[in-house]
């Protein structure tokens, strides 16, 4: 009970304690701006400084520096800072007569440690320490920024190589559709009869087994159509015409025929083309 | 105003400017000059040159001395800054030790 009692003033205490604090921190902290706090402390309002203003209005206007070449050196350090490694960059090569390793060297290694650890930079720092000399820091970023967009550069090409690679292979897998060749163009050749130039088609024994199937095939459907054709009488029926046909074939074979065979002709090749697709041996 | 409460600052480019007294004494640099006895020839002529400020600056910076005045008797207002001119502004009041 009687801990309770004195926790809770202990407790107490330490408030007031903290509140006095607070208060204290508030006065030192403003020192150069300090407020009439409670109308009883009599406090000289110092206006910050020109210098002070300008320098606050410097780190907001950062990212519109460039080349700082006249600023005094005290002032920079209180600026830069606060810059982005691009900003530090443009700052740096914009100021092109005066060396601001003074300043920025320091700079420099934050940034490598925060880009590439820390591990590196002590790795680095070993090294310098070993063979005994010293590079500027900002030399070491560039270079080991260099590096790495090289290695990155490097593992996406290799990435593309292999996609290129594999939709290579699956195009190649593909039905592919090549020049289309007419099919009735050599079968008309071949329904001529002996003396034709068999000369497209590549071994002796295809030739010949060619000629026995479209012969009979031939004649078979050369049959059918004559009856057909007899039947319906002359009417011309509307024809789709393979796109690459070769017209001179067929002017070959028309003028040679009468008119009605040259229909018979012209409609037998048609219907060869859609019943004997499946030989293909060109 | 009278002749002795005023200075003139004069710019590189030889414009004048005429200031208070208190004014110009923000300023440490000019305060000391016209303070300290008889070494600088500015004390007796109330006259000071700044041959590496230039006018735009040095209007900026008599701005200043007046907002100065104004801050420090309670009026708290904001003194902007034009960002083109904060590098050289930084440095002349930094010679100026303002």
């Amino acid at each position: 009970m009687s801990f309770l009692l004195g926790f809770g003033y202990f407790s107490c205490l330490l408030v007031a304690l903290e509140f006095y604090v607070v208060e204290w921190n508030m006065l030192r902290m403003r020192s150069g701006q300090i407020n009439i706090l409670h109308g009883e402390m009599m406090m000289q309002k110092v206006a910050p400084s020109l210098v002070e203003l300008c320098i606050r209005t410097a780190i907001d206007n950062v990212r519109y520096l460039g080349d700082v070449g006249e600023t005094d050196i005290d002032l920079l350090g209180q600026i830069l800072p606060h810059c982005t490694v691009d900003q530090l960059m443009h700052i740096e090569n914009s100021t092109k007569d005066r060396d601001l390793s003074p300043v920025t060297d320091k700079l420099w290694k934050k940034f490598y440690e925060l880009q590439f650890g820390a591990k590196n930079t002590s790795l680095v720092v070993d090294r310098m320490k070993q063979k005994r000399v010293t590079f500027k820091w900002k030399d070491l970023y560039e270079a080991k920024q260099k590096d790495v967009d090289e290695a990155q550069q490097k593992s996406i090409d290799r990435f593309k190589q292999r996609f290129k690679k594999e939709e290579d292979r699956k195009q190649s897998r593909q039905v592919q559709l090549c020049t289309k060749v007419p099919p009735g163009s050599k079968r008309s050749f071949f329904g001529g009869g002996p003396g034709n130039n068999f000369s497209n088609v590549k071994s002796n024994i295809m030739k010949k087994a060619k000629m026995q199937v479209v012969n009979s095939r031939e004649v078979q459907n050369l049959a059918a159509m004559r009856k057909s054709a007899l039947q319906r009488g002359y009417s011309v029926s509307p024809m789709k015409k393979p796109s690459g046909f070769p017209n001179n074939s067929l002017a070959s074979t028309s003028k040679s025929t009468k008119p009605m065979e040259r229909r018979l002709s012209f409609q037998q090749q048609t219907e060869e083309h859609y019943t004997g697709t499946e030989i293909q041996l060109f | 105003m009278k002749k002795e409460d005023t200075v003139k600052l004069i710019s590189a480019e030889g414009f004048e400017f005429v200031v208070d007294e208190n004014a110009a004494m923000v300023s440490q640099t000019i305060r000391n000059m016209l303070t300290s006895p008889g070494s600088f020839a500015e004390t007796q002529h109330r006259e000071v040159t700044f041959p590496e400020i230039s006018t735009t600056i040095l209007e900026k910076i008599c701005q200043y001395f007046y907002w100065s005045l104004q801050f420090a008797s309670g009026k708290e207002t904001e003194f902007h800054i034009e960002p083109e001119l904060t590098l050289e502004l930084m440095m002349a009041a930094n010679y100026l030790h303002t």
